[in-house]
């Protein structure tokens, strides 16, 4: 599994804990980590997600029954799915927002950032810490979720389109695809092929574990269906419910090897500037030294300066290849079985 | 004397012309006549001597007489030579519609198949990427390399050398025997491998091999305008004493090529410079085929002042615009230092060549002296209270970042696998052979 998340990136960790932000879509690129992290402090983020944490393994499988809210939604969600999955051909991936505010963030990974009810109040661009109650709700949310992995994709299916399928079933928050090796796309599309983008796997997150259960029990190895005509109608989809797993899980160990990388940097220049200093010393030393050795020989030509070597330094190898170099130095010249035969074959 | 006197048919007298090009150099007025009629030849050539035109501007001739593919086929050690020889074939053969086809590695295979498969009159190519052809692309592809007239061996010391001995074995297992082509030979040092070729006596109802400056080119000193310079420093502030020196006055502006020994260190480096704002580009091993020719040309047209390069860049690059050389590492080989430095100060310009001296690299040094026959002067301009105040934290800070990054992305992962592969087939062949002798055994009891 860990090589798969390797690809996702740290700020959708953070960004799903304390952003769930409905009207101001706000952008960034995967690049700019620093601006994301200015907004929200570290420390703030830790602290939130040790709690989550602690809460995590008391009960991981519990059931919550409150949809009553969202059914109406889902009704008009399948609506608009069904008029989603007839023009999913002419849909751009790029810059679309979803039939019921949805905001997708191309970050050159394709990951669909969904809304759920906005529990951090980013107004003005300031930032309110989270209140008990309201942390508290942010945990049974995110108690609430459930992920599915998706071990094929049918090909070319933008994640739109799989957005619109699987809903279905749901509401789906996040919704993450990995593109293909860029070396096979560029190789695809130089021997004239698709030119579409082809995504290899992938993980969805329901807002409800129910959902994704459905989801996965009924849509694995099965045929997606829908309309006869439909492109994807006898295409299979393999899915699994990941239980016990949620979206954090899959950034997470990149946060820590981000922390661990971090932290290995820092200890690595503390070592650095103690080299510098050394170094430094070393100038001074030997200036030192050379001013006394000056004034010696001011005060007596005839001394001897006392330029014993200190230490020595095992030498690297000097090698040739010329003919006339010692036989030594071009040890590693001399024609082997291979270049002789070539030899005789010149001329 | 003009290139017609030698013998070379008119219409490439009037390309060379239109190139600028009216009267043949010493190896090509030596070498001309006397490929045309039909002798092989040896040619002790420094790079930048215009060997190019010595073995073009004959095979170009009889070419013309009698076009058809495959003619004559060059074999370089490396791909930018490759490409850079394909470029003045291409150049001098316009006016007669040449066909060229370079066949060098890190390029598409099937696209060079089909290639080799229309006969292009000349082949240039690398050894590896020409055995694999003849190994894995089939009796059409390579028909053409059976009936050749003529080939050349550039750079031959490095060419003959043990690293290419399997793929050159393979790419004369389907080249004609000697007697049916002519062989011309280019070297900058007399190896072992060349002395041999040259003391062989000649195949029966074949002229004599002609020699040119063969013994002489070992001899051949560094140009006069070329001044060597050292710093010593331990091996732990290099790349600081670099950034001071890139630094210096005189040397803010001039385009400059730095050496380094390994993939990794010029990978480190350029990240590093890169941090400290010099516009770099490198050039080595691994990377890409296509990021290594944008990068020359990107160096070529100036874009990048600096070029960090291994010693794939230390052969025949011609680059005339190139003002300082950097050896931030030292050459085991002192003919290398000299190839290294042999970039800057071409054709009559002025050039610098500082090296960067480390604690184990005295050895090094003394034999490359001994070899030049000059003593390297210190650089003064860069004192250690100058690197101190300027470079020093800078440099380093940018380099351990540099060294972080590279652990992420996995630099030299690739050749990692490639080796693990290569250690596991040997592996195989190896149980395949005791099986084999087990099986003997158990039929002999």
């Amino acid at each position: 599994m860990s090589k798969r998340i390797t690809k996702t990136s740290a700020i959708h960790d953070k960004h799903s804990i304390i952003t769930r932000d409905t009207e101001s879509g706000f952008e960034y690129d995967s690049d700019s980590e620093s601006d994301v992290e200015n907004v929200f402090p570290n420390i703030r983020v830790q602290r939130i997600r040790d709690k989550l944490y602690q809460d995590e393994d008391e009960d991981e499988d519990e059931q919550v029954d409150d949809e009553d809210e969202e059914d109406e939604e889902d009704k008009e969600d399948e609506e608009d799915d069904a008029d989603n999955f007839e023009n999913e051909n002419e849909e751009e991936v790029d810059d679309y927002i979803d039939g019921d505010g949805m905001r997708n963030f191309d970050m050159g990974e394709s990951i669909e950032v969904g809304d759920v009810d906005s529990t951090s109040e980013r107004k003005n661009g300031k930032i309110k810490k989270l209140t008990s109650r309201q942390l508290q709700k942010e945990q049974k949310r995110i108690k609430r979720t459930g992920v599915c992995y998706l071990s094929r994709i049918p090909p070319y299916m933008k994640p739109a389109t799989l957005r619109s399928i699987l809903s279905r079933f749901g509401k789906i928050d996040r919704l993450f695809l990995k593109p293909e090796d860029s070396a096979i796309y560029h190789k695809r599309v130089k021997y004239g092929g698709n030119k579409k983008k082809n995504f290899t796997e992938g993980w969805v997150e329901f807002v409800n574990k129910k959902d994704a259960k459905m989801c996965a029990s009924t849509l694995n190895a099965n045929k997606l269906g829908g309309r006869k005509t439909s492109y994807y109608y006898d295409d299979v989809i393999n899915m699994k419910y990941l239980s016990g797993f949620k979206w954090f899980d899959l950034t997470q160990q990149i946060a820590k090897e981000n922390e661990v990388r971090q932290a290995k940097l820092s200890l690595e220049l503390s070592q650095q500037q103690k080299l510098n200093k050394t170094f430094v010393n070393n100038v001074e030393k030997s200036k030192l030294v050379s001013t006394i050795q000056r004034k010696r020989k001011e005060r007596d030509p005839e001394h001897e300066s006392d330029s014993h070597i200190r230490r020595s330094f095992k030498q690297r190898k000097v090698t040739s290849t010329r003919a006339d170099a010692d036989e030594e130095l071009k040890a590693r010249a001399q024609p082997d079985r291979k270049l002789s035969d070539v030899l005789s074959k010149v001329f | 004397m003009s290139f017609e006197d030698l013998g070379v048919s008119r219409w490439l007298s009037e390309a060379l012309a239109a190139m600028k090009i009216h009267t043949p150099t010493a190896i090509q007025s030596g070498c001309i006549p006397k490929i045309l009629s039909g002798h092989d030849c040896i040619g002790g050539a420094k790079t930048g001597s215009g060997k190019t035109i010595a073995f073009a501007a004959p095979m170009l001739t009889q070419w013309s007489e009698d076009p058809f593919g495959i003619f004559g086929l060059v074999l370089t050690p490396t791909r930018e030579l490759a490409l850079q020889i394909a470029e003045q074939f291409a150049a001098l053969g316009a006016s007669m519609n040449i066909k060229i086809s370079v066949v060098v590695g890190g390029e598409d295979f099937v696209k060079q198949t089909l290639e080799l498969q229309k006969k292009p009159h000349f082949v240039i190519a690398t050894p590896g990427r020409l055995a694999d052809h003849i190994l894995n692309s089939g009796e059409e592809t390579i028909s053409g390399l059976r009936r050749i007239k003529y080939l050349v061996l550039d750079e031959a010391d490095r060419l003959l050398s043990n690293s290419f001995g399997g793929d050159l074995e393979r790419c004369f297992s389907v080249l004609p025997p000697s007697e049916k082509r002519q062989t011309c030979l280019f070297t900058a040092t007399v190896t072992d491998a060349v002395r041999a070729l040259k003391e062989k006596p000649p195949a029966q109802g074949k002229p004599p091999v002609f020699l040119h400056e063969v013994e002489t080119v070992d001899q051949v000193a560094i140009p006069s305008t070329l001044s060597i310079k050292y710093v010593f420093v331990p091996s732990y502030v290099k790349e600081a004493y670099l950034n001071s020196i890139l630094r210096l006055p005189q040397y803010e502006k001039s385009t400059a090529v730095i050496f380094v020994n390994r993939t990794t260190t010029a990978e480190v480096l350029r990240r590093t410079l890169r941090k400290l704002e010099f516009r770099v580009a490198s050039l080595h091993s691994e990377m890409p085929q296509s990021e290594r020719t944008n990068s020359v040309q990107r160096f070529k047209a100036g874009a990048a002042r600096i070029l960090i390069a291994t010693d794939v860049a230390s052969r025949g690059l011609d680059i005339p615009s190139v003002e300082l050389v950097v050896n931030f590492d030292i050459p085991a080989d002192p003919d290398d230092f000299i190839h290294r430095v042999g970039r800057t100060a071409r054709a009559g310009r002025s050039g610098d060549a500082v090296t960067i001296i480390a604690e184990k690299d005295i050895d090094r040094i003394a034999s490359i002296e001994e070899r030049i026959n000059k003593k390297m002067e210190l650089l003064e301009e860069v004192t250690d209270d100058s690197v101190i105040t300027d470079s020093l934290t800078a440099t380093s800070v940018a380099k351990r970042e540099s060294l972080m990054e590279m652990d992420k992305e996995n630099f030299g992962e690739k050749r990692k696998i490639n080796r693990k592969k290569r250690g596991l087939e040997t592996e195989k062949i190896r149980v395949v052979k005791s099986k084999k002798e087990k099986s003997k055994k158990s039929l002999r009891q």
